[in-house]
């Protein structure tokens, strides 16, 4: 059977916003997948975004594999226990104009089970350095996701930052 | 026929008995490639209403770079690990073109996804963001993690998927491409 998506809701930002959260989210899916084309507004030439479920600060980790355009690198934890890392989007210093390309996907999210989530995630701009991300990421929580908010690790995201959120059957 | 409810997960029977349930779907197929034989195709007269692409490959390729109506690309990424997987890399390898992957062997199969985001959106530079693995049971397996810019803000209509940096090697049998429109 081919891949059957189905849009949830959209979110497009007209003046800047600190957070994104998209709220009651249906439950009759399979999975989720979220489409991110987001800049922040903080003095850098990306910045971290970081993913909570349904409110929640706590029961969170990550780990990933990172590139900036001549050394990769890993690490974990990035979210501090607080939220889980989805990688970059641009930030001010990059080239106008640009935003960042970040897609989460989150399997059996109404299961029983603790939730993961898998990113990939690159703040591509017009120069040397740039951030590309791989992140598996966990919330050690057995409930149904029912929300998902969207935070810059400094600054808000930028008019024409652009989320989706799809179902996936 | 069963129908599920996307808001509750429960089943009901169909009132239409015997109809086919349609669910309008967010996900479309634009057009499909196969290469096999050519060292290079083109995806023309991409429709602008979609939200954004997606192309979903497998096959046999080399070094496959990406182009659109946008030109070449001015910038390129790349994230990469290889032989025992061991380690991994980054480099900004833009050297004739914008790298999908950096696939080393024209041998093997490969499988793979570029996501183009608010393409015909004419506020945005345009980029992609390309995921590639190659198992091969051997130490030429890899997986690259790929990215790339076109300084414009014009929409993208065409991409060309081109097989290697010099051109001269021909797509694999049994290579195919798949894009879609994400609405």
């Amino acid at each position: 059977m081919a891949l059957q998506l189905f849009k949830i809701a959209d979110s497009t930002v007209e003046s800047p916003v600190a957070t994104v959260t998209f709220s009651s989210i249906p439950q009759g899916y399979t999975d989720l997948k979220l489409f991110i084309s987001a800049r922040g507004d903080a003095g850098a030439i990306s910045r971290s975004v970081y993913v909570t479920f349904n409110g929640s600060s706590t029961s969170y980790a990550d780990i990933y594999l990172q590139g900036d355009g001549s050394a990769a690198s890993s690490g974990s934890n990035s979210g501090g226990g607080t939220k889980i890392y989805a990688g970059e989007c641009t930030a001010s210093t990059a080239t106008s104009n640009t935003f960042g390309n970040q897609e989460m996907y989150i399997p059996n999210y109404t299961g029983s089970n603790n939730k993961s989530a898998a990113t990939d995630a690159v703040a591509e701009t017009n120069a040397t350095t740039q951030y590309m991300s791989l992140v598996a990421g966990l919330w050690s929580n057995t409930a149904a996701i029912t929300s998902i908010t969207l935070v810059p690790s400094t600054g808000s995201f930028v008019a024409g930052s652009t989320f989706t959120l799809y179902g996936v059957l | 026929m069963a129908i599920r409810s996307l808001k509750s997960g429960t089943f009901s029977r169909s009132g239409m008995v015997g109809n086919p349930v349609i669910m309008p779907g967010s996900y479309e197929s634009i057009a499909t490639a196969s290469p096999s034989g050519s060292t290079s195709f083109t995806f023309s007269s991409i429709p602008s209403t979609y939200s954004h692409l997606q192309i979903r490959y497998m096959g046999v390729s080399s070094y496959p770079l990406i182009s659109s109506n946008l030109g070449t690309g001015t910038k390129s990424h790349s994230l990469y690990g290889y032989g025992s997987g061991s380690a991994a890399y980054a480099w900004d390898p833009l050297a004739g073109g914008m790298y999908v992957a950096i696939d080393g062997s024209s041998g093997n199969v490969s499988s793979g996804i570029i996501d183009i985001f608010d393409y015909a959106n004419t506020s945005k530079n345009k980029t992609f963001m390309a995921l590639h693995g190659r198992e091969t049971n051997t130490s030429d397996s890899s997986i690259h993690f790929a990215s790339g810019f076109w300084n414009s803000t014009s929409a993208i209509t065409s991409i060309t998927i081109t097989n290697n940096v010099a051109g001269s090697v021909a797509f694999g049998t049994g290579t195919s491409f798949a894009l879609y429109g994400v609405n």
